[in-house]
């Protein structure tokens, strides 16, 4: 029995505790049922609960890599929607905007490169472009820390909102005519088989957690965890840490570019208003509840926000039934962004270590207290 | 051969108006264990930092190995054998007594070394956490740790990167008597078998002076002594340094 409930825990969630070993029936089992998801839409072919985990899936990917240079090496990177709108746009851009011609004036302008990149190229291209970013961004920011840090990288990510929102369209005049005010009308991943766009997504993001949960786990995370640890102390037994740095900073622009590809291909379009700083509080929120510096908190964070955010939207519509007052759920689109501002400030006042854990610790206490 | 391993050439460093170091020239042979000393403030720490390449020195040259070390940065110079530890503890504190052992293990200089030998690195770990006496704690999180294994674990984890100098900063500084010979010990340990030169500093003189070979003292940022433990003890510019100016007759009489 007590072999069991241990099976259960989610260990891969909380790897700071060492005693408890990630259960592989509970991985297992987890996979199967994210496995079976699709299997909902085939039924009644109602696409929102897939949807609703695609996009959990996203933020997912998005938060483990944010967390992975923000919470588990400690170099706090304000600018992560700098990374995913670079993968956003680039989809935007290749898939519309730059390979589309258009009729201004009464001319046909020709578009501006005439061959398509297929989807899985424009994808890695996305996390190629950003990590680029991510490396030049890392580079330029190697002698801040803290709020310093948090401060400079904030700024490239307006810098990135600025650019995309007003100069890009000013380019040229194909380009302004796909791009003001975001691109849209991106062509479906998957032709429309929404099924199957699922699938691709989750083997992204169980290929983006293992790599995550090798990471933490090998050498170089316990070297990153030196860096967050103690920085000078790591130097001066001999280890470059500024090349680390901006390893991990490229690395974690690589998945961001990546989720931002995925995040334009399944809102099928892209604007500089859906990578702004309300994204990267989104994805920060997500750690914050799954768990900073755990790596795979976020992955925890993102299904639980996802969880939280539909039980209110049911209780929203059920009370708009029940009054017949049909402001209450209007009302209640408005505060799912409050909702994730406010969850940072409560998780910080009395959760710093994250819901998940927090809940998970306090479980594993009782349930330590109730087996001795 | 040189028989320098460490030359420091008229070493400055200023802080605004404030000359935290002036004019030091020292150097420390290769094999031997030298005393630095002084009383709070002299510049010992600054010292040690413009040394290990921390801070950066306004004046003055160090050589290595007859190399001007000047260009190098704090892990280059850890990477050509330059160890040090801190005054204060730097733990890597969420981490466990042996995975602290790890990090000197993943630099390149450990590396290089580990090339050419069989000993595996959970043999070199137990056999440096044994000397110190942290073998029953390998597994426990650095948190939980008192402050006197704190300082062992300081002096375990430079060793580990098997440095050709290693510049201890108080290395007993809140020990009991215990610890400090086993710290002692295996500073005598690594200074007998491993041929690893020492420059320490440390305020513990009773123990300090059966450790150290040769000392030189620190005032105001200032050389001002420099010989065997002996001399240094009966030194009025010393004892004046430490007593003030009627010192040198309360410790004559």
């Amino acid at each position: 029995m007590r072999e069991f409930c241990k099976s259960l825990v989610p260990a891969f969630l909380i790897p700071g505790t060492r005693k408890v070993r990630p259960s592989k029936w509970f991985t297992l089992g987890f996979i199967v049922f994210l496995a079976m998801v699709p299997i909902h839409y085939v039924l009644t072919d109602s696409t929102w609960i897939v949807k609703l985990f695609i996009s959990a899936n996203i933020f997912a990917i998005l938060a483990m890599s944010w967390d992975l240079l923000s919470g588990y090496t400690g170099q706090e990177n304000f600018g992560h929607h700098f990374f995913v709108g670079v993968g956003g746009y680039l989809v935007g851009l290749f898939t519309v905007a730059l390979v589309n011609g258009a009729t201004i004036e009464g001319v046909e302008m020709p578009a501006l490169i005439g061959m398509r990149l297929p989807s899985c190229v424009i994808i890695l291209l996305g996390g190629i472009v950003a990590a680029v970013f991510g490396f030049l961004i890392g580079v330029l920011c190697l002698r801040l820390a803290g709020p310093y840090l948090a401060l400079a990288t904030l700024a490239m990510g307006f810098i990135f909102v600025e650019f995309a929102d007003r100069i890009l369209p000013g380019l040229d005049p194909v380009l302004e005519t796909y791009s003001t005010e975001g691109i849209y009308n991106i062509p479906p991943l998957t032709g429309g088989n929404i099924g199957l766009f699922y699938y691709v997504i989750l083997v992204v993001l169980l290929a983006t957690l293992l790599f995550h949960y090798a990471f933490s786990r090998s050498h170089y995370g316990l070297l990153l965890k030196a860096i967050r640890e103690d920085e000078t102390a790591t130097r001066a037994l001999g280890i470059n840490t500024t090349f680390y740095k901006v390893a991990i900073f490229t690395i974690s622009a690589f998945f961001a570019g990546i989720g931002g590809t995925f995040l334009a291909y399944s809102i099928e379009a892209i604007a500089a208003s859906y990578v702004d700083t309300h994204l990267l509080l989104k994805i920060i929120s997500i750690c914050i509840v799954g768990g900073m510096g755990t790596i795979t908190g976020g992955f925890g964070g993102a299904y639980f926000l996802m969880l939280a955010l539909l039980g209110m939207d049911e209780v929203a519509r059920f009370l708009s039934d029940m009054t017949d007052i049909e402001e209450i759920r209007s009302a209640y689109k408005i505060f799912e962004e409050l909702f994730y501002y406010g969850v940072i400030v409560i998780v910080m006042l009395f959760m710093p270590e994250g819901i998940i854990t927090a809940v998970i610790k306090k479980a594993t206490a009782l349930y330590h207290r109730n087996s001795s | 051969m040189n028989p320098k391993i460490l030359e420091v050439k008229h070493l400055t460093k200023r802080f605004g108006g404030l000359t935290a170091v002036r004019n030091v020239s020292f150097h420390a042979n290769y094999g031997e264990k030298l005393g630095i000393l002084g009383p709070n403030g002299a510049g010992k720490t600054t010292l040690f930092n413009q040394i290990s390449g921390f801070l950066s020195s306004d004046e003055g040259s160090i050589f290595y190995k007859g190399r001007d070390i000047k260009k190098l940065k704090p892990y280059q110079r850890a990477d050509i054998g330059m160890g040090r530890t801190f005054q204060l503890v730097r733990p890597f504190k969420e981490m466990t007594v042996k995975e602290n052992l790890i990090i000197p293990f993943l630099s390149p200089r450990k590396k290089r070394l580990l090339e050419n030998t069989t000993a595996s690195m959970e043999e070199i770990i137990d056999d440096v956490l044994d000397k110190v006496g942290l073998l029953d704690k390998k597994n426990v999180l650095v948190d939980q740790l008192p402050h006197g294994e704190l300082k062992k674990l300081e002096v375990a984890k430079v060793s580990a990167l098997k440095p050709d100098i290693i510049m201890l900063d108080e290395p007993f500084g809140g020990l009991s008597v215990g610890e400090i010979d086993m710290v002692s010990d295996y500073i005598n340990f690594l200074n007998e078998n491993e041929n690893i030169t020492f420059v320490i500093i440390e305020h513990r003189l009773r123990e300090f002076m059966k450790l150290v070979e040769r000392v030189v003292v620190l005032n105001y940022g200032e050389l001002i002594a420099e010989g065997t433990p002996e001399e240094i003890i009966r030194n009025p510019l010393v004892i004046e340094a430490y007593l003030g100016k009627g010192g040198v007759k309360i410790a004559a009489a």
